[in-house]
């Protein structure tokens, strides 16, 4: 069978040892066979099969215990603290007012006119934000009321003369939400002022009551 | 078993069995999630990511980087959150806008969930992806130089030049500048951040009893 | 002149004498599958070249990154992907195509028709895992592991996949004996599954997106399925197959393959899920699949003691030939890779290496060192039937298991080990990345020594392989009694 000239453990050709049909036969001849013969591939393979059943019974208590679909949490005590924790008495809100701002100055357009950069349009339309007398000014309810009420008419920002038309904002956002900008407006792009908070801004609001958009002239007070 | 359609028959039915009660029926309880909106931290939670950024993700699946980041933050174990890498587990609801989900399955670099809150610097990303070699010595992480551009300076250098500390600078003359693929993946490293909190999200275990500590001491 | 007259007279049936009944049937068997049969033999051989040096190439970008780092297509987030499908769809689904090919002819019993047509389809599938590859390169890769060909490769891919296993159903319903045999029932659930699964992840990832964190359940079913369900029965087979061939013994407790099948495909289609714990999918999905990957521990003690108790019996009869060898270190393989999996599912494991490079261990461990090493024994059982020729040189062989062998033992070390060790770095907050990647150093490069081992292996492979195919008849080859005649298998009923 093997070739004296191959290695001697090597034959050039793997004999067939067994005939395919016969394999076909044999098993035809064990299906017949019972079941539950004394054989170590049974025993064995019962002992896993319990290992298994066993293990996944403790599993499945440890680890699947909430019927809450969304928790991503296995351990109980983690569980339990999570739950107290959830249920945990709330105080009032804190708003994050310069996340608010940031994503509502995409929302609301701001950055159409006055631009992602807060530069506005130099042709003359829309005035930058930054570095604007008018937003960084001490007092904080001055770009408040702009927002809020409007301003129409020619208007000097950094030296440059504006003349384009600010929509009032007052009646679509709430007190939070123009706190959130104004206090945006007031902080990014490098400048440096103090932000507002929703009591301020109700307060601004009761003040200036419905009225018509501001003029430059309106607020030259904030100036001298 | 010594008919074909026995054996399919049994095959497609424990597929669809397991496919049905565990990857269906997952999808159908927690995979149909709407976002969530908190006024307190700016409305509509997750927020997404739009323009640059998102030419920026396309880079991100063209070069493969998910063969080594991952973007899913743990809390049950490993140390995600004292590493810095966030401040709560990650949940399904914040991946609901991702169209692909770049959740990753190996970290042979860092997570990439909150890279945006770690590095928010243009100029780090830049010259990371420019040769890693400057900002992370001794990384294994590749470096991408056919994302920028070498050219000659002609008149005033470039304002978008990177800063290349001398032993990677180039030729005298010459500078170096992103192109808009380095740039738009800069975009998407910086848009990387989970900085607000879901409800469902869990934090880590000492987050979660001192804020429950707090609440309790403020309610008496 | 010669060259040519022998590559034909390779795959042409050539007219041998001979007068014992069965082997006719046999030669007339083999000759009727032999030109598909060959195609897809070369195919898997080339594949099996490429995806190595592929894999040699992610595995040094990993400890020296700037390895042709000037090439923007060989980037890492590139090669590692080109890697795992060409090792999958390109040489292990080949290799075990034409394992199952060769082993439902000579199982069913009579010459097979349609042999074009599976040659074209199988082609087919070839065209479709280059134009993929070719894909990933230009940069179309889609971000799922195992799935990342662009979508006009996998549309090909699963065209042909249908066509093939269209023939393989036609050739298993076209068999002349009435009973069956465990390996026919293998290869009928790879093709089964494999067009369930494949569709299954398109459609959850591609067509119709599932959400957000679900599509990382969606790609982990597909990806362990991808073992589970395809390339592990396609090996299964095999081994069930040369067991009795070469080693002439029955499959010791045969009677059990058929509840440790059933298990099998019952445990092995979630197990998946395991390797989604801690993540962003609600926890009941990942322990479902943790209970699921355990519970494989008893189709595994199953196939363990059958396989073993088999080898053992004519362990002496292993090393003389050229299959068996093969046979043997791949079944050892098979179930250590499988004590991995099954004990690296659970919580206590995945909460080490959940993220490090163990399950990439354990994959080329399963991939390389179970269905690569069964199919290559398969491989040379089929080609001495099939070109009627001798194994040309047992050096080569012997050159070629010893190094594949040692290689994906030290690919695995090296991976497996650094895995858990990189971990354990990963999970205590004071190491940081940098010396995660310091102290891996020396585990990926361990990997790289093990791939280059595997590398020259499967040159070897292909030199034996293409010498083998071009070389001239000898006489003693030419004559119908090269192969003799195979003996009832022995068989009593204990």
């Amino acid at each position: 069978m093997s070739d004296e000239s191959e290695h001697h453990n090597f034959p050039g050709i793997d004999e067939g040892l067994a005939s395919d049909e016969s394999l076909v036969k044999t098993h035809a001849r064990i299906r017949r066979e019972p079941f539950f013969t004394a054989s170590p591939v049974l025993f064995f393979s019962a002992i896993a099969l319990m290992v298994a059943l066993v293990f996944a019974w403790f599993y499945e208590r440890r680890y699947m215990g909430s019927d809450d679909p969304q928790m991503y949490l296995h351990e109980r005590t983690d569980i339990a603290l999570y739950n107290d924790w959830l249920e945990r008495p709330r105080g009032p809100i804190v708003y994050d007012y310069y996340a608010i701002g940031e994503s509502l100055y995409t929302k609301m357009a701001c950055v159409g006119c006055h631009q992602a950069n807060g530069e506005g349009d130099p042709a003359g339309l829309n005035p930058p934000l930054a570095g604007s007398e008018y937003v960084i000014h001490e007092d904080a309810s001055l770009p408040t009321k702009i927002l809020i009420a409007g301003l129409i008419g020619p208007v000097t920002v950094k030296g440059k003369e504006y003349n384009g038309v600010m929509a009032a904002f007052g009646a679509g956002l709430k007190d939070h939400e123009i706190a959130g900008l104004v206090t945006y407006i007031r902080q990014n792009w490098g400048n440096e002022a103090s932000g507002i908070s929703e009591e301020e801004v109700a307060a601004i609001r009761a003040e200036i009551g419905g009225r018509a958009s501001y003029t430059a002239d309106d607020l030259k007070e904030y100036f001298q | 078993m010594n008919r074909g359609p026995f054996i399919f028959l049994g095959v497609f039915l424990f597929l669809s069995l397991t496919w049905t009660l565990v990857i269906n029926k997952a999808i159908q309880q927690t995979g149909n999630l709407s976002p969530a909106y908190d006024e307190s931290q700016g409305g509509v939670l997750p927020r997404g990511i739009v323009g640059a950024a998102a030419q920026g993700k396309i880079v991100y699946q063209e070069l493969g980087c998910i063969a080594c980041h991952t973007q899913q933050v743990r809390v049950a174990t490993g140390s995600d959150i004292d590493r810095g890498w966030g401040a709560r587990q990650s949940v399904a609801r914040d991946y609901i806008d991702d169209q692909p989900a770049l959740i990753g399955t190996i970290r042979l670099g860092p997570d990439l969930t909150n890279v945006g809150q770690r590095r928010p610097d243009d100029q780090w990303h830049l010259l990371h992806f420019y040769n890693p070699q400057i900002t992370s010595k001794g990384t294994n992480m590749p470096a991408f130089p056919f994302l920028f551009e070498v050219r000659e300076i002609v008149g005033e250098a470039s304002d978008r030049g990177l800063d290349l500390p001398e032993e990677f600078a180039v030729a005298e003359g010459y500078e170096v500048v992103p192109t808009r693929k380095a740039e738009a993946l800069v975009a998407y490293m910086k848009s990387l951040k989970t900085d607000y909190d879901l409800e469902e999200a869990p934090k880590s275990n000492e987050a979660m009893s001192e804020e429950l500590t707090i609440a309790l001491e403020n309610a008496n | 002149m010669s060259l040519i007259g022998n590559i034909c007279s390779s795959i042409c049936h050539q007219n041998l004498d001979g007068d014992e009944k069965n082997r006719e049937a046999q030669r007339a068997i083999d000759a009727s599958i032999r030109f598909p049969a060959l195609s897809i033999i070369k195919a898997s051989m080339v594949w099996m070249l490429v995806a190595t040096v592929f894999g040699l190439i992610a595995s040094i970008k990993l400890h020296t990154p700037g390895f042709l780092g000037d090439c923007s297509f060989l980037t890492y987030g590139k090669v590692e992907p080109i890697f795992w499908n060409v090792l999958v769809y390109g040489w292990l689904f080949n290799a075990g195509l034409a394992c199952a090919v060769f082993i439902l002819a000579r199982l069913g019993g009579k010459p097979l028709d349609n042999s074009l047509f599976l040659t074209i389809v199988s082609a087919a599938w070839n065209t479709a895992v280059v134009v993929g590859t070719i894909g990933i390169l230009v940069g179309d890769q889609l971000p799922y592991r195992l799935l990342e060909f662009p979508a006009y490769a996998s549309l090909i891919l699963f065209v042909s996949f249908l066509g093939i296993g269209l023939w393989c159903l036609l050739a298993f319903r076209a068999r002349a004996y009435r009973s069956t045999y465990a390996s026919q029932w293998w290869i009928l659930a790879a093709l089964f599954s494999f067009a369930w699964i494949y569709s299954g992840a398109q459609i959850m990832l591609v067509g119709s997106p599932a959400q957000g964190a679900f599509q990382a359940l969606a790609n982990a079913w597909y990806v362990e399925n991808v073992f589970g369900l395809l390339i592990a029965p396609l090996g299964l087979a095999t081994i069930y197959y040369l067991i009795p061939k070469t080693l002439g013994v029955t499959v010791v407790g045969y009677r059990y393959t058929n509840i440790a099948f059933w298990t099998w495909i019952l445990c092995a289609s979630i197990a998946g899920a395991a390797k989604l714990v801690n993540g962003p999918i609600p926890v009941w999905v990942a322990s479902t699949g943790v209970i699921a990957a355990f519970c494989l521990i008893f189709p595994t003690t199953v196939f363990g003691i059958q396989f073993l108790s088999s080898l053992f019996k004519r362990f002496s009869a292993i090393w003389d030939s050229a299959s068996a060898r093969f046979l043997f270190a791949g079944a050892l393989l098979f179930l250590t890779t499988m004590v991995f999996k099954i004990f690296g599912a659970l919580r206590m494991s995945q909460d080490v290496v959940q993220f490090s490079v163990f399950d990439a261990g354990v994959s080329q461990l399963a991939y390389f060192g179970f269905a690569g090493l069964v199919f290559s024994g398969a491989g040379y059982f089929i080609l001495q039937r099939l070109l009627n020729k001798e194994i040309p040189s047992s050096t080569l062989v012997d050159l070629q298991f010893w190094t594949q062998l040692m290689g994906v033992i030290v690919v695995a070390i090296g991976l497996i080990s650094g895995g858990i060790q990189q971990g354990d770095l990963m999970n205590g907050s004071t190491a940081d990345m940098l010396a995660v990647v310091n102290t891996m150093r020396s585990s990926y490069f361990l990997t790289s020594m093990g791939l280059s081992l595997f590398l020259i292996g499967a040159i070897a492979s292909n030199v034996t392989f293409f010498w083998m195919l071009l070389s001239s008849r000898s006489e003693k080859e030419a004559s119908s009694s090269l192969i003799e005649e195979a003996p009832e298998l022995e068989y009593t009923a204990s």
